[in-house]
C-alpha cells in the first residue's frame, strides 16, 4: 500500500489572551536579573547564594553534545521571570477573569469539578491559584507553589532542595537554579495516603517567555501520593524555553506516581531535568507523555538506593512536522533485589523524529537487581524517522538486564481486517494507534486518557484524502 | 560467502560493503577493538553477522554498523560474549535504514554471560529514516542460573561440568552456524582454558 501524508491539524490551544503581566524582568541573563528575581522574592541569603552559584555553573557548562539540535535557543533573549498576580491565592473565585477565560479554554473548571483534590495552576512563572480541600490539609499534607514552601518551610525546604538534582548537573539544571519560579511543593507525612491524584496546569502566555518551575515532593515512610502535571501553552511567534527541575523522594515502603501531559506549542524548547529517589521497598513512578513541543528532551530517573526499591518509567512521544521528541528514562540500581521497568511508546508522523534515549546501570552489589526495557515504535510516513539509543551498564554480574525494540508501520493486514468489518481507513488507522498506546492511556486518570485519545484523533482527521 | 574477522587482528576500522550476499563471523578470545561497517548497497543484499567472544580478563570494544542503503536489504545480526573473570565488553551496535531503504528488515540481538566480576556496556542503536521496514533488536545480560546448575548437578555433573555445558547451550545459536573446523577447534580450546578451575 502507498504511503499517505497525514495532515498536522491546526494547534488545538491555538489562542493568545492579551499579556498583562505586572512585573517582567528584562531580556537576558545576568548577575543583576538573577539578584532582582531574590529580591522581588524577598528571598534570604541561602536562596540568593544558591541562585549566584547555579548561575556561575551555568555560564561554565557547555551546551550537551548530543541528541537533539538546540541552535535556536537565544539565552540572550528570553525573559527570566515574569509575576502576573502579586500573590499565591487561595480561591477560585479570587483568580482574575482573564485569566479564568484562558482556563476555560483547556477545560480545567471541569476538571477541577470532578474527582480533583488540588488544583495548583501555574500562570506565567508563578502559581496564582491554590485549592487544597479541607481533609488534605487534616493529613497533614502540605501542597503549595514552591516559592510560598520556602518561606513557611525553610528548614524542610533547605534539607531536599536541589539535593537530588545539583545545579552543578547540568546547564540546564543550573539555568532553572538560578532563574526558579513557581512550581509545586508537596510533603505527604507518614502512612498518609492521599488517594485522589493532585494536578496543576502550567501555561506560558507571554511571549519570549521562559518558564522555569521547580517542583519538590516528599513521600514520607510508607505514604501514598500520584501528582499530574498537564501542559498546554497557546501559540507564539518567537521561540520559547521550558526547563523545569523535578526532584522526587520516596521513602521507605512509599509510593509516588509522576504523570506528566507535555503539550507544548511547536515552538517551545522542552528541556527538563526529573529525577526520583526510591529507598527501602518504595516504588517509584514516571508516567511522561510528550506531544507537543519543538524539541524535547527528558529523561526520567529513578535511582534505586534501597533494597527492594522499584522503579517504572512509561514514556510516550507523538512527534508531527517540525517536531523532536528526544524522551525516555533512566534506571540506576544501586542496592539489592531492585527492580526496573521501562516502557516507551513512540509514533512519528510527517516528517517528525522520536528518539528513545535510555540509560539502565546496575552498581557493583545490586545483586538480584532486574530491568526490562521495551521500545516499539510507529513510523506512519516515509518523511519521518525514529531512533533507539538504549544504553547499558552492567556492573554487578548477579542482576539481569534486558532491552527489545521494535521499529513498524502500521500493518497492511491489520488495516485490511478492521476495513473488513466495516470501518474506514481512518477509523481503522486511529484504532490500531490507540491501541498501540493503550497500556500508557490506561494509566493516566480517566479526563486525561479522553483528551489524549481525543488528540490522537485529531491528529489523524482528514488525513487520508 | 563467509568472511572471518578477529577482534585482535588486522585494522581497527572496517568497511564491509554488501553486494548480494555475506555471512560475516567475529570472534575474540582475547582484548581487541574493531568498528566494522556493512554497507548494504545493492537491492536485495543479505548480511548475517555471527559474533562470539570469550574473554577472561581485558576488555574487548566493538562497534557494528549496519547500513541499509537499497531496497529489499536484510541484515541480521547475533553478538553473544561470555566473561569469565574481570573481563569488560563494551558494545555498540548500530542499524541505519536510509530513505532508499524501504522495505529493508533489520535484526540485531546482543546476549552477554557474566560469570566473574565482569562489565558489560552495551548501546544497541536503531535510526530509522524509511517507514516501510522491520526492524527490532533486543539485548540481555545475565549470569548463570542457579537453578539450572543444580539441576545439571543432580544428574551427575561436577560445578565444571555443568558451567561448561550451560556456556556451550548459551553459544549454540552461533557455534552450530560455524563451519570452520579450525574455528570450532580454537573456541574449544579457549573455553577449556577459561573454564579451568582456579586453584
Amino acid at each position: 500500500m502507498a504511503t499517505k501524508t497525514f495532515k498536522k491539524n491546526k494547534y488545538q490551544f491555538g489562542f493568545n489572551m492579551p499579556d498583562t503581566s505586572t512585573f517582567r524582568s528584562k531580556k537576558g541573563l545576568s548577575a543583576e536579573i538573577v539578584s532582582e528575581i531574590s529580591d522581588l522574592k524577598k528571598e534570604d541569603e541561602w536562596m540568593r547564594n544558591f541562585r549566584q552559584k547555579s548561575l556561575k555553573i551555568f555560564s561554565k557548562k557547555k551546551m550537551p553534545p548530543w541528541g537533539a539540535d538546540l541552535s535556536g535557543i537565544n539565552f540572550s533573549d528570553i525573559h527570566y521571570f515574569i509575576r502576573p498576580g502579586d500573590r499565591a491565592e487561595r480561591s477560585w473565585d479570587d483568580v482574575p477573569p482573564y485569566i479564568k477565560e484562558t482556563f476555560d479554554k483547556i477545560g480545567i473548571p471541569q476538571a477541577e469539578k470532578k474527582m480533583l483534590a488540588g488544583v495548583g495552576a501555574q500562570y506565567d512563572s508563578e502559581v496564582i491559584y491554590h485549592s487544597l480541600k479541607k481533609d488534605l490539609e487534616k493529613q497533614g499534607v502540605i501542597f503549595l507553589d514552591t516559592d510560598t514552601a520556602y518561606r513557611q518551610y525553610p528548614e524542610l525546604f533547605k534539607e531536599y532542595f536541589g539535593k537530588i538534582i545539583p545545579p552543578g548537573d547540568n546547564k540546564f539544571a543550573a539555568l532553572n537554579s538560578a532563574v526558579w519560579s513557581g512550581g509545586s511543593f508537596i510533603y505527604v507525612p507518614k502512612g498518609v495516603k492521599v488517594k485522589k491524584p493532585l494536578q496543576a496546569y502550567f501555561r506560558i502566555n507571554a511571549a519570549n517567555m521562559g518558564q522555569f518551575e521547580r517542583t519538590l515532593i516528599i513521600a514520607d515512610e510508607g505514604s501514598e501520593i500520584h501528582y499530574v502535571e498537564g501542559c498546554t501553552a497557546p501559540v507564539y511567534t518567537t521561540d520559547s524555553l521550558h526547563s523545569a527541575v523535578v526532584e522526587i523522594y520516596v521513602k521507605k515502603n512509599a509510593r509516588v506516581r509522576y504523570t506528566t501531559i507535555q503539550n507544548w506549542s511547536s515552538n517551545v524548547y522542552n528541556l527538563v531535568t526529573k529525577r526520583m529517589r526510591v529507598e527501602e521497598g518504595g516504588f517509584g513512578e514516571w508516567v511522561d507523555c510528550n506531544l507537543g513541543s519543538k524539541v524535547t528532551m527528558k529523561y526520567p530517573s529513578c535511582y534505586l538506593m534501597g533494597p527492594g526499591a522499584k522503579g517504572e518509567i512509561l514514556s510516550m512521544a507523538y512527534a508531527g512536522k517540525g517536531q523532536n521528541q528526544d524522551a525516555g528514562g533512566k534506571i540506576i540500581h544501586c542496592a539489592p533485589n531492585t527492580t526496573g521497568r521501562i516502557t516507551s511508546k513512540s509514533i512519528s508522523q510527517s516528517g517528525g523524529r522520536t528518539s528513545y534515549r535510555g540509560l539502565i546501570e546496575t552498581k557493583k552489589g545490586a545483586k538480584g537487581s532486574r530491568s526490562k526495557v521495551v521500545c516499539d515504535a510507529l513510523l506512519l510516513d516515509d518523511e519521518s524517522r525514529s531512533d533507539t539509543y538504549p544504553k547499558m551498564n552492567i556492573l554487578e554480574k548477579d542482576s539481569r538486564i534486558e532491552h527489545e525494540a521494535t521499529v513498524s508501520k502500521i500493518g497492511d493486514q491489520q488495516l485490511f481486517y478492521l476495513m473488513s468489518k466495516g470501518l474506514t481507513e481512518e477509523e481503522a488507522e486511529t484504532m490500531i494507534i490507540n491501541g498501540f498506546i493503550s497500556p500508557i492511556v490506561k494509566e493516566l486518570p480517566l479526563e486525561y486518557a479522553l483528551e489524549m485519545n481525543r488528540l490522537i484523533k485529531l491528529q489523524m482527521e482528514g488525513s487520508i484524502g | 560467502m563467509t568472511k572471518t574477522i578477529y577482534i585482535d587482528k588486522g585494522k581497527k576500522k572496517l568497511n564491509i560493503l554488501v553486494e548480494d550476499s555475506l555471512t560475516c563471523l567475529i570472534v575474540g578470545t582475547g582484548s581487541g577493538e574493531k568498528e566494522i561497517t556493512f554497507e548494504l548497497k545493492k537491492k536485495g543484499a543479505n548480511l548475517k553477522v555471527l559474533g562470539l567472544f570469550l574473554l577472561g580478563n581485558g576488555e574487548i570494544k566493538l562497534r557494528t554498523i549496519q547500513k541499509h542503503l537499497a531496497r529489499n536489504t536484510v541484515s541480521d545480526l547475533k553478538i553473544k560474549s561470555v566473561l569469565f573473570d574481570q573481563g569488560k565488553f563494551d558494545y555498540l551496535g548500530r542499524v541505519n535504514i536510509f530513505e532508499s531503504g524501504q522495505q529493508s528488515n533489520a535484526y540485531q540481538q546482543n546476549d552477554n554471560l557474566l560469570l566473574g566480576d565482569g562489565e558489560v556496556e552495551t548501546t544497541p542503536e536503531l535510526e530509522i529514516l524509511a517507514d516501510d521496514v522491520k526492524c527490532s533488536h533486543g539485548s540481555t545480560t545475565s549470569q548463570l542460573n542457579e537453578r539450572d546448575l543444580f539441576y545439571l548437578k543432580t544428574r551427575g555433573l561436577d560445578q565444571n561440568e555443568a558451567k561448561k555445558l550451560f556456556v556451550q547451550g548459551f553459544l549454540a545459536t552461533i557455534t552450530d552456524k560455524i563451519d570452520n573446523i579450525k574455528i570450532t577447534k580454537e573456541i574449544e580450546l579457549c573455553l577449556k582454558k577459561l573454564l579451568k578451575p582456579k586453584i
